[in-house]
């Protein structure tokens, strides 16, 4: 098969079975057998030996012969000047062997996704606390911090601002003064976006459908307006690069989620053609989004180049992570228009992210954001705008749940103060406006893909939501419950991913295909689709380590996108290499290869006889014997009817149910049971979707309660592990659920979805509605401190 | 007394993983530099290097401890197990590596040593720990990725493994309620 | 991260990067009572984890005295009245100490409730006050305590914490709220009669704030703990405002959170210390 044949054998295939009043279309989605078999489902993962030895080898532990070592100085100031920079001192320290400051820059591209306004080294201007100043390679980091600490740098200050309101605002300093090289991707019906509408908005996107005449159909318009906080990754392996480059090669080993995507910005970076760039992907200890993109390459390669190609290392510690990309603190404003019954019709957002510094990721941060806000509701009309805003703070970029996080914490917020205005119960006013199964999200749109009362229903049972009583007024404590339910378009927009599987003489498989694996169990996951097609057992097949001159192409191991779409191009590619064995073979042992059998590395005709291969191909190829090779492709189709150029090929969504027992004297919020469920059409990896629900719903926990990078008037506060708050095991409710759904309707292989971000999305808001149940308090801002939380009682008036 | 003027190097003598091991250190080594580069001991991970998350974990004298924040001078005389000492000379998986395998108790792996190191410490202090017990110890580390519930099912396993192990008798854990 | 001299900026200070220092390793009090008078810029340290990272946020040592060592800081003992613990306890074997525990058993409770489970097989009740951290608990215990600190002729090396028993009638620890406010929290028969409450507030930003309360009567019974609470929480001042909580709401929290444990306190109504 060919690549463009397994694109089309792959496309979707919906059919139209309706066309309902309200302008949406119907599709009829495939449907799996529940009992199709997957071979080791319910076993440890693949990397388990590995990581409880200790032997599993991530991107801190590589070392190269004469590797030196890097520092940074950063920016003390969140905006200025650099007046000059004197680094001669610096460079005569002994065991220093290269300096880099922007004197040493020139010429280097700056880099981000869309938008391109990030240096290696700051330039003429720094930007936010942090901003990388000089960097030093010497034999040691000790030497190198001394080298680092006699750098002179003459700063002149310039006005700084900190957040969306006050960059917006008259008179706000420019942060930005010259517009960065910028691409816009093509949108189809309904998007647009526009570079720079303003100063210090370099991106803004826009999504429009329906009639705005439905406005006049509605006996209620509320608007409100949301605050959504600031959360670190705080992946525990740090940014870290080993480098070797020269002016003509480039040769890195570093742990990021997206290689291509690096190679690809490093080409632009130091100008030079992709195939003299080459990038090793080691395992990664967590990404959560936040290696995506150049984070320590460019230092350490730049470094590298001046000291004649020795390998430099260049690892963050933890504090430099803080510094170095978050997540997006955002403002939404939400109006939303709805009749005497509840029922939704009109809905138009205003989003502002705080994107930071620099673009980074935020312009298809923007796109998200701004696209998620109908959540998984029917409106007949949609007009959602969402800016990024530049400021003097850490840059934001991908984070699990990728605007999602945002617009659910909106959109779902808003249901429950529409439900309590108007008397309802949130629950039915979910369902009531829930899209059918197969419904396009909108129009154009592939359908949501997995029936989602159902999945309301299963959260909510979890937690005994139906059952539950009123809140007891005795004491200062009260229980209430709270659901809430999170989509998001997954498997990244036109993304192609493409695998590669072998097969030696004696049966042994290599799966090759650039799906970094940053613990969701990708690797694993992978080789269990090849091991299930060439029936073999999933030990036979090893995942090869990934580089860019031998890995076939991937955009990115981002957008819960492994499963869905890396997971079609392995299974193309083992489907087409049993196809080639069981040819060969036919033409070998005269059976009919489309009656054939391959198993383990063994074939049966029609109920004939086993022929073992490995006897075969050594008789025939003799000396080493042969390797089969297949390569797989997958990519959704493009259609400019879709909004986002390309039918979303799958949503993920995720629910949850919580009950919660607030202190009405104090404030405190304690979660007593969190129920979390995921669909994931057909589960791959009970462990791995297990294991992707209850992360998520934990980094959804911490944000909903108290983790959230702090800052003062630009001073961020906790930027390291002992202030900064993650959750703990003791932070974890005694009842705490996942509950992995398999309703079979998903595009990827045996009706597989994606897991991974979905169940971040939904804890926050059902967390909200289970203290205003409880109270009476109608929270808005995250996170929900006891202070916000006590303050809110009050407002709500005496407690129930 | 005269005060000397202090040392610079110091000579350490302990036991890594059941081996005698000697060795003169710069007295500005921590535990967590010297074990990755004279020992070679690249499962003790390095993260947040101020003692707080736990990825560096060993036991000393069967206590767990962040390796980072521990100079290595300071281990003179004394026992240090890493993850690289869990299983078996035959390569037979500890308990705690066994029900981590089995529970699926890691993701990214990061912290995965020293969770097992905890969980080794915790099984010698207490061989059956109820969940408030291994809920306590298992929150002296952070793990980024799991949302812990199967790292305590791991720990709930890895009891119930060393306590079939035993020769002698010792009270099994109820089981963990079964994941759905 | 730590400044750069020059002031042109911020410097991530590694572990790898962790300067050479001189070592001492002295093992009886008056050897290092001899070293740190010899070595005024000694840095003194026992289990070394928050030395760790004060040199990663910049601290520069060049001398380190050990008291690893030193056994004699490790003792713990109660005589007339007086409960002394060595500076080189650490948490765990202080809180699990048989006469700590005997002797006042609120405070036990607490101190095994701070920090992690392997923090406290480290960390040292003296590390624990010398760090000076807001964010560390033994102050606020001992400072509710009104524990005397005993230091060695230098005044640099802390020998031991004393904490006097006589007369200690209940002490309690509320750390629910944290890090947004901690309560310790203790009552004591005043020598001229009468109960006198001395509590801590603590948070993740600022220092504990002392704060106390005289009640006629002793029965414990008879104390009126709302009142006693309104008492305590207006004098936390308005700079006890920090980032996880404004002067009013921790003012709230103080007076909730004093009124729970004083409650506690009456309802227990009992002798908690049976000082000899």
């Amino acid at each position: 098969m060919t690549a463009l044949e397994s694109f089309q054998h792959e496309s979707f295939q919906h059919t139209v079975v309706d066309d309902p009043d309200r302008g949406y279309v119907i599709h009829e989605l495939p449907t799996v057998d529940p009992d199709r078999r997957i071979t080791g489902r319910d076993k440890p993962r693949a990397d388990a030996g590995a990581k409880v030895t200790g032997r599993a080898i991530y991107g801190t532990d590589v070392a190269r012969a004469g590797m030196l070592h890097a520092k940074v100085l950063r920016s003390p100031h969140a905006h200025a000047r650099i007046v000059s920079i004197d680094a001669a001192a610096a460079r005569r320290v002994p065991g220093v062997k290269a300096v880099l400051t922007r004197a040493e820059a020139v010429g280097l591209q700056p880099y981000g996704t869309m938008v391109k306004d990030q240096p290696t080294v700051a330039m003429d201007t720094v930007r936010y606390v942090g901003d990388i100043v000089a960097a030093v390679a010497a034999v040691d980091e000790r030497t190198a911090l001394e080298a680092l600490g006699l750098i002179d740098v003459q700063y002149e200050i310039l006005p700084a601002v900190f957040d969306v309101d006050d960059a917006l605002a008259e008179g706000a300093p420019v942060i930005h003064p010259e517009p960065p090289f910028g691409v816009v991707p093509g949108y189809g019906d309904g998007a647009s976006a526009v570079l720079r509408p303003r100063d210090n908005v370099p991106y803004e996107f826009r999504y429009r459908t329906g009639d705005p005449a439905a406005w006049q159909r509605c006996d209620h318009i509320f608007t409100d307006t949301f605050y959504f906080s600031r959360m670190n990754h705080m992946h525990l392996e740090p940014f870290v690069t080993v480098a070797e480059a020269s002016d003509d090669e480039i040769e890195v080993w570093s742990s990021t989620q997206s290689p291509f995507n690096l190679r690809k910005e490093l080409s632009r970076i130091f100008s030079l053609p992709e195939n003299r760039i080459r990038v090793h992907v080691p395992l990664l200890g967590g990404g959560f989004g936040a290696k995506n993109g150049p984070k320590t390459d460019p230092v350490a390669i730049r470094l590298s180049q001046l000291c004649g190609g020795r390998p430099v290392r260049f690892a963050m510690t933890t504090e430099e992570v803080f510094l170095t990309v978050s997540q997006h603190a955002a403002k939404l404003v939400v109006r939303s228009g709805v009749t005497s019954d509840g029922t939704f019709v009109a809905r138009e957002s205003l989003v502002l992210l705080n994107g930071g510094a620099y673009a980074e990721h935020s312009p298809p941060v923007a796109e998200k954001a701004g696209y998620r806000m109908p959540g998984a509701y029917r409106w007949d009309h949609i007009d959602s705008v969402c800016k990024v805003v530049t400021t003097n703070t850490v840059p934001a970029g991908a984070m699990r749940g990728f605007g999602g996080t945002q617009a659910t914490w909106a959109s779902e917020r808003q249901v429950d103060l529409i439900a309590e205005r108007l008397g309802l119960d949130p629950y039915a006013l979910r369902v009531k406006n829930f899209k059918a199964l197969g419904e396009e999200f909108v129009p154009g749109e592939s359908g949501i893909d997995s029936d989602l009362e159902e999945g309301l229903r299963v959260v909510a049972d979890a937690i005994g939501y139906h059952q539950r009583t009123p809140a007891e007024s005795a004491g200062p404590l009260r229980r209430g419950m709270g659901v809430a339910v999170g989509v998001k378009d997954g498997g990244g927009i036109n993304k192609p991913a493409m695998a590669r599987v072998k097969v030696t003489s004696k049966g042994d498989v290599i799966l090759n295909c650039a799906l970094t694996e940053m613990g969701q169990g990708g690797h694993s996951a992978m080789c269990q689709i090849v091991a299930d097609i060439l029936h073999t057992p999933t030990e036979r097949v090893t995942y090869a380590r990934i580089d860019t001159d031998n890995t076939p192409f991937d955009q990115g191991t981002n957008a819960s996108s492994g499963v869905a779409v890396m997971g079609q191009a392995v299974r193309n590619a083992a489907e087409t290499l049993r196809r080639q064995v069981l040819e060969w073979a036919g033409d070998q042992f005269g059976f009919d290869p489309t009656r054939a059998e391959l198993d383990d590395w063994t074939v049966r005709g029609d109920g004939g006889d086993p022929h073992p291969l490995f006897p075969r191909i050594m008789e025939i190829f003799g000396n080493t014997g042969f390797e089969f090779s297949a390569d797989g492709f997958y990519k959704a189709r493009n259609d400019h009817r879709a909004p986002l150029e390309a039918p979303c090929v799958f949503w993920e969504i995720g629910w949850a149910a919580a009950e919660v027992e607030v202190d009405v004297e104090t404030g405190r919020v304690e979660v007593l049971q969190l129920a979390v469920s995921g669909d994931a059409g057909k589960v791959i990896s009970k462990i791995g979707c297990r294991g992707q629900d209850e992360g998520a719903a934990v980094f959804g926990l911490a944000q909903a309660l108290f983790e959230e990078m702090r800052y003062d008037d630009g001073e961020l506060l906790n930027a390291e592990a002992l202030l900064y708050r993650v959750p703990l095991a003791e932070d974890i409710p005694e009842r705490f659920t996942s509950i992995t759904q398999e309703q079979g309707h998903g595009a990827g292989p045996f009706g597989a979805k994606g897991m991974g971000e979905g169940g971040m999305l939904p804890i926050a808001p059902a967390i909200a509605q289970a203290i205003a149940d409880a109270t009476g308090a109608q929270l808005t801002e995250l996170p929900m401190t006891p202070e916000r939380v006590y303050r809110a009682i009050r407002r709500s008036g005496e407690p129930r | 007394m005269i005060p000397d003027d202090g040392e610079l190097t110091a000579t350490v003598q302990f036991e890594l993983n059941g081996q005698t091991q000697a060795a003169r250190v710069d007295t500005n080594e921590t535990l967590l530099g010297m074990l990755r580069s004279e020992f070679d001991c690249r499962g003790v991970r390095s993260s947040c290097e101020r003692g707080v998350c736990g990825a560096c974990t060993v036991l000393i004298d069967d206590l767990p401890v962040a390796a980072c924040s521990t100079f290595a001078f300071a281990v003179d005389g004394a026992s240090v197990q890493t993850v690289e000492g869990l299983a078996d000379d035959d390569g037979t998986p500890s308990p705690a590596q066994r029900g981590f395998t089995e529970c699926g108790g890691f993701q990214c792996g990061y912290c995965t040593s020293g969770m097992l190191m905890l969980t080794t410490g915790l099984l010698r202090h207490t061989p059956a720990p109820d969940r408030a017990t291994i809920r306590e110890w298992i929150s002296s580390n952070t793990c980024r990725c799991t949302g812990y519930e199967t790292i305590l099912e791991s720990v709930e396993c890895a009891a119930r493994i060393a306590a079939a192990d035993a020769p002698q008798d010792v009270p099994v854990q109820p089981t963990a309620e079964e994941h759905r | 991260m730590r400044a750069q001299a020059l002031g042109a900026g911020m410097l991530a200070q590694s572990q790898s990067a962790i300067a050479p220092f001189r070592l001492h390793r002295p093992t009886t009090l008056t050897q290092a009572s001899a070293l740190v008078a010899e070595y005024p810029e000694a840095t003194i340290a026992a289990g070394c984890s928050d030395l760790v990272a004060r040199i990663r946020e910049g601290e520069r040592i060049e001398r380190l005295i050990s008291l690893q060592r030193v056994d004699e800081l490790r003792e713990i003992d109660e005589s007339d009245g007086t409960l002394r613990i060595g500076a080189a306890v650490s948490h765990h074997d202080g809180s699990t100490h048989r006469i700590v525990r005997t002797a006042i058993p609120g405070f036990a409770a607490a101190w095994s409730s701070i920090a992690t489970v392997r923090i406290r097989y480290t960390g040292t009740i003296g590390g624990n006050v010398m760090a000076a951290r807001t964010r560390y608990e033994m102050p606020l215990l001992l400072g509710a305590l009104g524990a005397e600190y005993d230091y060695d002729a230098t005044g640099r090396l802390l020998c031991h914490v004393r904490v006097n028993t006589a007369g200690l009638r209940w002490f309690g620890y509320e750390r629910s709220m944290r890090p947004t406010a901690t309560l310790a929290l203790a009552v004591r028969a005043a020598p001229a009669g009468g109960i006198d409450v001395r509590a801590v507030a603590g948070s993740e930003y600022r220092p504990g704030y002392t704060l106390t309360a005289h009640a006629p009567g002793d029965d414990l019974r008879d104390l009126d703990p709302s009142a006693l609470a309104a008492t305590l929480a207006e004098q936390l001042p308005d700079e006890c405002a920090d980032h996880t909580g404004s002067a009013d709401y921790r003012r709230h929290l103080v007076e909730v959170l004093t009124g729970r444990i004083l409650r506690a306190a009456a309802d227990d109504g009992v002798e908690r210390t049976p000082t000899p």
